[in-house]
Order: structure tokens, then sequence, then C-alpha cells
């Protein structure tokens, strides 16, 4: 009779490296070519435990569990596995968190406007709402804070909402061009002004139980007329919705869509960072980011179909290990970047894989303390290394509760595989709690490899 | 230091362009005269608003001064509250800013101009001023940003390397570092262990978070880590600082100067005082009196005082006139900051306010002037320029130039 | 009559998709006729242009209909509680609690509005002709409605705090719907299950301690004013209340395992140190000399919340009353609205000088002007700019108020009822009706779409045609939508 840990250990130790027909001919495919064109060897493809680990977190928002890993390396069907972690609760509920920080940042955090919008977008993730329709409502949204949360993107950003919107959805960034033309890209203060015009008639007024209503006054729709990026002026009195309009069926809006997504997964946008396309920052495969852009624009912004696009392909499955720097092969994708992990994932991973119930309850709190600092930041590049020695030294003092069970096990829940000989000799007569801080504050846990 | 106000006398001989390029050119001719002296400065931050009227620019007598009374001070012709009396007889190192004047009447956007010297706007976050003299300043082997008692502002694009060493409660703190010294073993055990993964998969985070590991590690073994601990402080040092929060970070901060921290912030609650104003101020003014005091002799005694500028100041100021609960409400138009040590003239006043309280009369000066200052005083060139990541510059204050009077 | 005091025009009727789905599903139905125009326009309402045009001129007609509601306002209101007959005004059936509460807070506010009255005319007497900021003043205090100006905007709420005040204190937890009801939308409910939880946890502490203070206190003898007043306090949860507050200073709503736990702690410290405050003597169970001090003091503390609280109550109970839901979430709620611990918990100020309206008038009057050795105000030079830009043009305004007054009393005259009569011919009936046809008009919702599809559609038998002369209209949008498209592929981006 095999035990479990055993039966886990065989399997970990077989399923590595396989490599089957890519399921996604198109991005492999643009991919080869290119590396073929720069003369660069991929990395390999990364085993079966180390994809299950990064699917759950890129999906679920945390490491996979003993079970789960045990049932994926037993049958690992990455299809099947990618269609049911897209169905468990914790996928919307994860993406809203970090679509969340992309659009509101942390700052104010955990007040009833980011709340709202958190649920606004875990709503949409959940009922697949596809993403120029989200782009629209998040651009031309009207209504009362604490209902209609997609309005709270713009109250948020209420300021410089022009701005925002450009980087969010369009990958632009007009920052440079609100004091001046921009050093070195086309975009000059007047194209900044014709942009900021759009919002001109935004109004917000705070209602009788306290939330702030957003509206649009046609009465100040007057003067001079906003004008797109693209030259397109508003034709009707809602000039927002005219601007949704424009910005969603814009080529930069599908660019910029499938490039943030290939980032979330990639950890690293084809242009990066992905909210910066400029003369200076081109995409490192132009042909890659145009397949994936009129994969969207078929697939009608899909998310589920495009997540499912880029999870199958091999370039999702590029393993991270190499033997030296090689700054040109990552920027191609030849081999993977590290991701950390955001503080939500940070939590759930822990609560997860150390099973400690006290402190599942405190998860604002932990995730603040980790955010309190960055008041008024924009964290539409949310995988950015942020940590702080403070931070890492929070970690170092958290008290956490080993689990019972053999160092295998402590393996396979903490970082999903089981431990070399090396590692073995090093654990030998080590109490289990060293082990399980060493392995939950290692640089293995904190990073998306 | 020169009193001649060289701005009015050539702008009236010359006028026009020359005065202009002329006064520029006078801006960094004083700043040299006190470049690079300060290495250090600590921040009283008095949080909620501290009322100018009831602490630093009194007004006894008059419709809205309230029943606060002045007292003479160590400085010729500076009066301030009675509430200060230990402060009063610091008054030689210390100079008042009554003209300051902002915009931001709002708490958090008043106390974010007041750490980063520039209005909050989404998106486009600015690094406070702790940051900025962090990066500043040389390496070091201990945290050179710290805040006692608050989580405080943050460092933008400067970087993690800038953040601020938040100690909210100086005990906890110490715990957890002693815990983590405690943890030694285990972290040697954690970064052995690393080595495999680390081999594999070369990259700069990596390379940043071990070092950063190791940082900890060390740490213990700094003398920051022995600052912290206020048991070794003799009994009747720690008396003169007092058993209050305040008095403890007060007397936290003058050994973390002393064990090299370049920036440390220290933070009082309670200011806030729309209601009952006087009792309010009286008894925080109470409650700083002495710890503060304490503070700057001890920074004179240890030869610190020089190389160390020290700012008292809230978010902004309060409304000369009493409202119906008898507090005051906020008033960012006019603003007290008092700032000393670090090469500035100490026993000065700046500017000055109308009879009422109401109006800026005199030298107004804005909080980029404020942050022009401090950075001279250590020697930077207020105009300098960082690559911000939002794709442009930013100069180190937003415009300010330095306040000459002071310097 | 446009109300004066009017809120920021109505949002869209119709959350996004659902005005989508609408507008596919009227043109499904509608019947072409042969008309090539027409059949067009049924094509391009499916369209995404299509929708964006279309939406814009629901808009508009929902916009018509709002002003057309705001026109009406002060007709709708008496029409709500008065029925008309030979031009006499009669209360409608079933609104004798409506009235009830109309003429309590009539009476109630008159009284406050007696005591500020003398102030603002010594002064509005007294002010200095020049310079032209003191007429200006003069000329704004010495109309005739200026007290209810001043007394019946914030003022009202913090001498007598209504729901609102209530509502603010919660952060926006929760929403008003059409019916003028609250509920706490789906978007709050984890942060309303968080208030939830403390609720209960200080209903269940309050309730055990005040069990235990009440059997401890039992067989106390009434030995003095301080055992007299602990023995009639102790059953009483709010009393309580004043010994567990601590636990929940400083609580952090976004992490409340500490306070709650806290709140545990300390009830069970309550209980367990409860009967060492007492001695038994020859006279009987007496309080021991050490705990008649902090127990005296705590008696002190009791009343000032008692105070505080007495004037949430009825607010509470009302808002209670008008919670729209009634799951487990909102029936909570709505025993915290009514229970006084946890009023008490509230951070409003309902005691302090801001309170009494004349002390807050009076203040507000010494920040403004200043009286001079001939007995004369004038106004501070420090606040000249500032009034300056507040009282803008005082006669204008006055004249606007005067006019909002006059129609609303036109309608009051022709009330039966003389209570009710005399409120609604004097200014404070004005302020009543648009106060609360503000807030009815905020939440009210327009079916821009029903009434656009009116303008222009002839229905019949599930089917909609054309109306000849609404061709045009059809035309202008086809236009639009075209100009719309060919704006979108303007591509200037040169990628």
């Amino acid at each position: 009779m095999i035990s479990r840990t055993s039966a886990l250990l065989l399997l970990a130790l077989g399923g590595a490296g396989a490599s089957a027909a890519p399921a996604a001919p198109g991005i492999d495919s643009l991919l080869t070519e290119k590396w073929e064109e720069m003369d660069v060897r991929p990395a390999p493809l990364a085993g079966d435990a180390e994809f299950l680990r990064r699917l759950s977190l890129d999906l679920i928002g945390r490491v996979p569990t003993i079970e789960e890993l045990g049932a994926f390396l037993a049958k690992p069907d990455r299809a099947a596995t990618i269609d049911e972690l897209l169905a468990r609760p914790e996928f919307p509920r994860f993406w809203s968190e970090v679509w969340t920080a992309m659009l509101n940042g942390y700052a104010g955090a955990f007040d009833s406007q980011r709340d709202a919008l958190r649920f606004w977008l875990e709503k949409s993730f959940r009922e697949n709402v596809p993403f120029d329709r989200m782009a629209t409502e998040l651009i031309a949204a009207s209504g009362v804070s604490s209902v209609d949360g997609a309005v709270n993107f713009i109250l948020h950003n209420s300021v410089e909402p022009a701005i925002k919107v450009s980087r969010t959805f369009l990958g632009i960034r007009l920052d440079c061009a609100r004091c001046h033309d921009h050093p070195f890209d086309r975009w000059t203060q007047k194209n900044y002004d014709d942009m900021a015009r759009f919002f001109a008639p935004l109004q917000k007024e705070v209602v009788t139980a306290g939330s702030t209503r957003v509206r649009d006054n046609p009465d100040l729709a007057g003067g001079p007329k906003p004008r797109f990026l693209t030259g397109a002026q508003p034709v009707t009195s809602r000039w927002r919705e005219d601007l949704a309009y424009f910005v969603t069926t814009s080529k930069p809006f599908a660019r910029s869509f499938a490039n943030r997504l290939w980032y979330h997964f990639l950890g690293r946008g084809i242009v990066d960072p992905p909210d910066d396309i400029n003369l200076k920052n081109k995409p490192s495969v132009p042909r890659l980011l145009d397949f994936l852009a009129d994969e969207a624009t078929t697939r009608k912004f899909d998310v589920r179909a495009m997540v499912r696009l880029i999870c199958s392909s091999d370039a999702y499955r590029r393993s991270s290990r190499r033997s030296a720097r090689d700054p040109k092969a990552e920027a191609v994708f030849a081999c993977r970047v590290l991701k950390p992990l955001s503080p939500e994932q940070l939590f759930d991973s822990l609560a997860s894989a150390l099973e400690a119930p006290e402190f599942r309850r405190r998860r604002d709190a932990f995730i603040r303390t980790f955010v309190s600092r960055s008041f008024g930041e924009d964290f539409s590049n949310v995988w950015r290394y942020r940590e702080t020695v403070q931070d890492v030294m929070t970690k170092l003092t958290l008290d956490l509760k080993a689990p019972g069970g053999s160092l295998d096990e402590l393996y396979l829940r903490i970082l999903s595989r089981v431990p070399s000989a090396r590692e073995r000799d090093l654990c030998q007569g080590r109490a289990t709690g060293d082990v399980a801080f060493a392995l939950a504050n290692s640089n293995e846990f904190f990073f998306n490899h | 230091m020169c009193t001649i106000d060289r701005r009015h006398f050539l702008g009236g001989t010359l006028g026009g362009f020359f005065a202009y390029a002329l006064r520029n050119r006078a801006d960094s001719l004083f700043a040299q005269e006190s470049a690079g002296r300060a290495k250090r400065c600590v921040v009283l931050w008095m949080n909620g608003g501290p009322s100018q009227m009831d602490t630093f620019d009194p007004k006894p007598g008059v419709e809205t001064g309230g029943p606060t009374k002045a007292i003479e001070t160590a400085a010729r012709g500076v009066r301030i509250a009675e509430s200060l009396p230990e402060i009063a007889r610091r008054m030689k190192h210390l100079s008042v800013v009554r003209s300051i004047g902002s915009k931001e009447g709002d708490h958090l956007r008043g106390q974010y101009l007041f750490h980063t010297g520039h209005p909050l706007v989404e998106g486009f976050a600015h690094p406070a001023v702790g940051s900025m003299i962090s990066k500043e300043s040389p390496e070091s082997k201990i945290p050179k940003y710290v805040t006692l008692g608050a989580a405080g502002f943050g460092p933008a694009y400067l970087g993690a390397a800038h953040a601020p060493f938040s100690v909210e409660d100086a005990k906890q703190a110490l715990e957890s570092l002693r815990a983590i010294s405690k943890k030694r073993e285990r972290i040697r055990f954690l970064r052995a262990l690393d080595q495999e993964f680390d081999a594999s998969h070369p990259a700069d985070v990596l390379t940043s978070r071990e070092e950063m590991l190791r940082k900890i590690e060390e740490l213990s073994d700094t003398p920051f880590v022995r600052a912290l601990d206020l048991a070794a402080e003799p009994s009747r040092e720690r008396d003169r600082y007092g058993a209050s929060p305040f008095g403890q970070r007060c007397l936290t901060a003058r050994r973390l100067l002393e064990a090299g921290v370049n920036f440390v912030e220290v933070h009082q609650d309670g200011w806030d005082t729309h209601v009952d104003n006087f009792s309010a101020v009286g008894n925080q003014c109470r409650l700083i009196d002495a710890p503060w005091a304490a503070l700057m002799d001890d920074l004179e005694a240890r030869g610190l005082l020089d190389e160390t500028v020290v700012v008292w100041m809230g978010e902004f100021g309060r409304t000369p006139s009493i409202n119906a609960r008898n507090g005051r409400d906020h008033y960012p138009r006019v603003t007290c900051a008092v700032v000393g040590g670090g090469g500035i003239a100490g026993g000065r006043v700046v500017g000055e306010t109308d009879r009422l309280g109401a109006t800026v009369m005199k030298d107004p000066v804005t909080v980029p002037d404020l942050f022009a200052t401090l950075f001279s005083c250590f020697g930077l060139d207020p105009k300098r320029r960082f690559r911000t990541e939002f794709g442009g510059t930013a100069t180190l204050t937003d415009g300010g130039s330095p306040i000459r009077a002071l310097l | 009559m446009r109300l004066l005091v009017l809120a920021l025009p109505l949002v869209l009727a119709f959350a996004p998709d659902e005005l989508d789905t609408r507008i596919d599903a009227f043109a499904g139905k509608i019947s072409p006729g042969g008309d090539e125009t027409v059949v067009r326009f049924q094509k391009a309402a499916g369209t995404r242009p299509g929708k964006i045009v279309l939406r814009d001129r629901v808009e508009k007609a929902a916009d018509a209909l709002r002003s057309r509601s705001e026109r009406d306002a002060v007709p709708e209101y008496f029409r709500t509680y008065f029925e008309e007959a030979g031009g006499v005004y009669r209360l409608r059936k079933g609104q004798d609690e409506v009235r009830r509460r109309i003429l309590d807070e009539f009476i109630a506010c008159k009284a406050d509005m007696d005591r500020i009255g003398p102030l603002v005319k010594e002064v509005a007497d007294n002010l200095a002709d020049s310079p032209e900021i003191n007429a200006k003043l003069k000329a704004y205090l010495s109309h005739p409605g200026i007290v209810e100006n001043l007394y019946l905007g914030d003022l009202r709420q913090k001498a007598r705090p209504d729901i609102y005040v209530i509502l603010k204190k919660l952060g926006d937890l929760f929403a008003q719907a059409e019916d003028g009801r609250f509920y706490i939308p789906e978007a709050r409910h984890e942060t309303a299950d968080r208030f939830v939880r403390v609720g209960r946890a200080v209903l269940d502490a309050t309730a055990t301690a005040s069990g235990r203070l009440k059997s401890v206190c039992d067989d106390l003898v009434a030995l003095d004013n301080t055992h007299e007043r602990l023995k009639a306090a102790a059953p009483d949860p709010l009393f309580s209340m004043v010994f567990l507050k601590k636990a929940l200073d400083n609580a952090d709503l976004n992490d409340i395992e500490p306070a709650i736990q806290k709140l545990k702690e300390m009830t069970d410290e309550l209980n367990r140190k409860l009967p060492e405050a007492f001695e038994t003597t020859p006279k009987g169970k007496v309080l021991t000399e050490k705990a008649s001090d902090g127990i005296a003091k705590a008696l002190d503390k009791y009343d000032q919340a008692r105070s505080k609280v007495g004037m949430l109550r009825a607010p509470g109970k009302q808002l209670a009353s008008r919670l729209r839901d009634s799951d487990e979430r909102s029936e909570t709620f709505r025993r915290m609205f009514q229970s006084d611990a946890l009023l008490a918990l509230l951070d409003v100020d309902v005691n302090g000088n801001e309170a009494d309206p004349a002390k807050y008038v009076a203040a507000k009057i010494k920040q403004a002007v200043s009286k001079d050795a001939d007995g004369k105000y004038r106004v501070l030079p420090e606040v000249s700019d500032d009034l300056n830009r507040e009282l803008k043009d005082p006669v204008r305004t006055a004249e606007k108020q005067d006019r909002a007054f006059k129609v609303v009393s036109m309608h009051g005259e022709k009330i039966e009822d003389k209570e009710l009569r005399e409120v609604f011919t004097s200014r404070y009936g004005k302020f009543e009706v648009e106060r609360t046809m503000k807030e009815r008009l905020s939440v009210r919702s327009y079916d821009g779409l029903q009434s656009w599809i009116g303008l222009h559609f002839d229905a019949a038998g599930g089917s909609y045609t054309l109306r000849a002369a609404s061709r045009g209209e059809i035309e202008g949008i086809l236009k639009e939508i075209e100009r719309l498209e060919s704006e979108s592929k303007k591509n200037d981006l040169k990628d």
C-alpha cells in the first residue's frame, strides 16, 4: 500500500518536461519564428507541478493544495484544469482584486468606493462580460457609488481621468503631455487637452445616504469639442459614452487588453511596462502582439477565451530555470520571468498551505500592512516587485503554525514539490516549525515562477 | 549671517531681467553658505493641524486670541504661548515661520502636502521628504528613514529601498527585531535552502531580496536595535522625556539620530481641536513641551544640533475665529512651523500675520519653500531633477525657494 | 415653479444592459410598413453606435420628464397629502401620522427659531451702513425669512438629529430606493456584516453584563444617592456600555476581531470583579468605599449618555422603520438602531454647544461682526471677502425665496385644518415642502425610453408604427449613427 506522499513523489518525479503538440499554434509559432530570428534558445517546458502552481496562482490567487496537486499529477489534463479553475468562485474574486488594484490602487484602501468597484468587477468576471463592455461601463459609468460599482473608477481618478483611461485601456501614457509636449513620443499637450475635455461634463454630488452620484451634465457639454487620439470627435451629447466607443473600437485597445492579459500570465508584457507604449518602448514581439490583438477582437474580447488561449500555449509553460540572466531571452519569452506574489496571493497561499484559521479572519489587516504606505501610487504595473525591508521583516515575524506531517508533505503543501536530495540532507533533524518557517519565507514561495 | 535683503536692493537699482537673474544667483549663493552641514533631520509631526494662535503665533487680548497668554522666550522679540515654557527657553535654537499658506484643508491632503511637498493627485505619487533625504544620504546598514508612531508616507518612484521603517509601537518593533535576532539560525537555514532556487533563477529581484534578508540579519547587531531599547537609557534620562508616548518617541528619536539614522519622524496625535480648543491645546502643549526641550538639549549637548535639522509642523493651521463648541476649525491659509538646527538660524521669526491672525501680511511662504530650506541645509539643490516613473522628471521641490532669512 | 434647492438632475433610469435589452425588444416590435428608413432604423438600433445614439435620446427624454417633475414639485406635494374639493384642501385618509409629525416638528423648530430671532434682529438693526459689506449684510439679515434660512439648514440637524445624521455616521452603507426606504446594496454586504458582528457582540455583551449587574444590585441597600442611582441604572444595558465602551475605542472596521475579543474579555472581567465592589454590612449590601467614587463617576457618564441617546432614539426608531428588507442582516440593523447601547456609540455630537442653536448662531455672529465703540456692528475686515462671496446677491436670493414662499403659501391658504394651515402659510412650510420633495425626487427614476417611444411611435396590438411627423427624428438619428461610425473609423494613430 503506497502512502499518499510516496504516490505523489512518484508522480512528481515522473511528470516533468513532456512536450505535447502546442494547443496554441499561433502564439508558439510566432515566438519560435522570433527566436530563430534572434538566435535564441528557449528554455525547456516546466514540469506539471510547476505548471499547476503557476496556473493556480494566476487564476485563483493561491498555491494548489496538496490534494489538488495530487489530482493533477495523476491526470495532467491542462485544458480541463484551466476550465475547472475558471469555474471556481475564487477566479472572479481574485481577478476582481487584481483589477481593483490596477484601476484604483490601494489608496484609501478598503473604503466603500473600492469595495463597490471590486464587487462590480467580480460580478463582471463571474458572468464573463466581454472586456470591451466592461471598459465601456468603467469609462462611461453613471450612478450612485454604493450601488453602481463601476462608477468608482472615474470617481477615484476624477482629477486626471483622461490620463488614467489612456494608461489603463490604451496602454498610452499621456502623463508628460499634461504640462508639455512629450519628450520623445508624438503626444502633444493639445492631445492631452483634447482628451481631458471628454470629462468636462462630469458632475459629482453627494446623495442623501452619503454616497456620491456621478453623472454627465449635457449642459456642460458645450464649448470646443474634445478629440480622441485617433482624431474622432463626439457626435452625441454623452461625451463619455462616445469616448468609450472610440476607445474600445481602437486598435490600441485590443492590443492593450491582449498585452495586459499576457502581462498577467507571463509576468512581463509584450510591451513592458504595459501602460507605456511609446517610441522608446516598443513591443518585443510585434507580430505576437498583433496576433493576440486580432484574436481578442475576433473573439469579441471574451476574457475566458483569451485566458484559455494563453494558458494552453507552450509559451505559458516555459520554465523559469536558467544558468545565467538573459534579459534578451526574457524579453521574447524564451525564458520565464519571476513574478512576486501580491499581498492577497500571499495571504491566501499561506492560509491554504498552513491551515491557520485564526489567521484567516484578519485578511484585510494583513493586506493593509503591505500597502499602507502606497498612498496615491499607481498600481497599473501590479506585478512589479515592491517589497521593502519592513515587508520582509513582517513576513519573518508572522505567527504561523506548521501543520503536522512528513517533510515531503510540508514541501508539497508549501512549495508544491518534493525536496531534493540536498534539501533532505539540510533538513535532517530539523524541527517541522523551522522547515515550515524557511519554506514559507523562501524566495521560491514568494515568487510565482 | 547677512541680513540685508539683497533682492530688494538690487531690484530697486537694476530692475527687470537683471534683478531676476541676480536674484536667482543670490539663492544659490546663500544656499552654499550653509551647504552640506546637515546630515540628519527630525520632524515632530503634530497630527490634526495644531492651532498656531495657541502655540507659536499667540495674539493675547485680541477678539480671536482666546484666553491664550503669551510669554517671552530666550529669543528677543519672539513670544509664544505660555503653555510651552520649556521650549520658550530654547528658542534661541528655533525659529518660527508664521506665514505658511496652502489650499489643502482636508486632513489627508494636508498631510500629503506637508510630507511630500506636492498636492495629492491620484496616480501621481510623490516621495515623502524622508524618502528623499534617504536617497540623498550615503549607504547605511541601518534604516535611513524611520517613523515613530505612524506608518509614514512612502518613497513613490524612489523605490522600496527608501521606504520608511515604521515603528508604530517601539516595544513591538523591538520584540519583532529581537524575535528576528532569535530566528537568525532559522534565517540562515532559510538562506541555505534558498540557494538552489536562487542559483537556478538568476534575477535582480532575488538579489534584492537576499540583500534585504542579509540586512535584516545584520540589523539585530547594529546600533539601530540598541537605539530602540529605551531600557538601556538610565531612568533619570527617561524621566526628562517623561512617560508619555510622545516623550518616549522623542527619546527614541534622539537615540536613533545618534545611531546615524538620517531622518526620523515623531508622530503626535490630538491636535484636531474642533471642540474645546483651549484646554485641548493646553494639554497637547504640556505633553510636548518637556520632551521636545529635552531633545533640543540633548542634541546640543551631544554636538548633533549643528548637523540635525529640527522641524515642528502639522498639516494646517486653525481658524482665528472660535466656533460654537469653543473650538477652532481648519485654516490652511495660515499655518505655522518651527525649524531649527542643521545650519538654520535660530531665534528668528519669518513672516507675520495680521492683528486677528486671519491673513498673512508679510513674507508668505509655501510648503515647497519650507522643503527647499530643508534641502539646502543638506546641501541639495532644490531644483535638481530626478526621473519619475510617470515618464517625466521632477524636482526635489515643487518650485520652492529656500527661505533666506533662516539660512 | 422650480424648486430652489435642487439636487443634480437625475441619473439614467435603467442600468446600461437593461436599457439595451429594452431597446432591442422595442426594435423587434416595430412594424416598418415597407418604409425603407424605418427598416434601416430597426437594423441600426441593434448596433453599438445605434444604441449609443438612442441612449442619448432616451436620456434627453428622461431629462425632460425630470424637469417637468421638478416644476410640478410643489403641487405634487399637496396632492400627495391633501385632496381638493371646492377650493379647499382636506387631509387625505391615513395621513394622521404625517400630520402629527409635521406639527410636532413645527412646534419644536419654532421654539428654537424664536430664540434665534432676537439675536439676529439685534445685529440687523444695529449694523453700520458702510462700508458696502455691512449694508449687504444688513439687507441679508433684515429679510423676513432669515431666521428660517439660518435654522432650517444644517443647524436644525445639529439641534434635532434626524435619520440622516445616523446614516452619515455609518458611511455610505445604505442606499435609498425609489420608494424612499433604505437598503444595503449588495456591494456593501461584506462591510455591513462586519457592523452586524460588532453590533451583535455589543448587544450580547451588554445583555449579559446588565443581567449580572441587576442580580448583584438586587439586594443593594439604598444607602445614599449613589446607591439609589446604581440600583436604578443596573438593569439598563446602556449603563454596562459605560464600562465596556473602552473595548471598542480605536476599533478598526477592517480588523474587528481584536475589538470583539477585547469586548468579551472586558465583559468577563466585569462579571468577575463585580462582587469585589460590594461588601456586606449590618445594614445590608453596600458599595465599598473604594468602589463608590468610581461608580459615581460611571453614573455621571451614564446620565450624559442617556441624554445624548435620548435625542437619537426617535430618529433611530424612524430609521429602523424605513429599512426596506427583512433579511437577517437588516433585522439586526433594526435592533441596532433601537438599542441605546449602540446609539451611544455613534460619534454624534448632540450635547455640545453646537446643538444649542442660539449659542451656535451667537458664535457665528461673533465670527463675522464686532460691536464698535459707537454701538454699531461692523463686519470684521478679515472675513469680509469671504462674506462677500457667500452673500453674492442677497436681494436677488431673497426675491427667489419670497416667490417660492408665495407659491407654497397659496396652497397653504386652502388647507382646512387650522394648525396645518398655520404651518404651510409660514416660511417653515416652504422649507418642509422643499426638503420632502428634494429627497423624493432624488430617488425618482424616469423612463426616458417609454417617453421617447410615446412621442414618436403609435402602439397597437403589441407593435409600434412610426408617426409620420417623426420621420425627421428617425432620419436625424440615422445620420448621427453614421457620423459616429465614421468618427470611430478615424485612425490618426498611424499604426
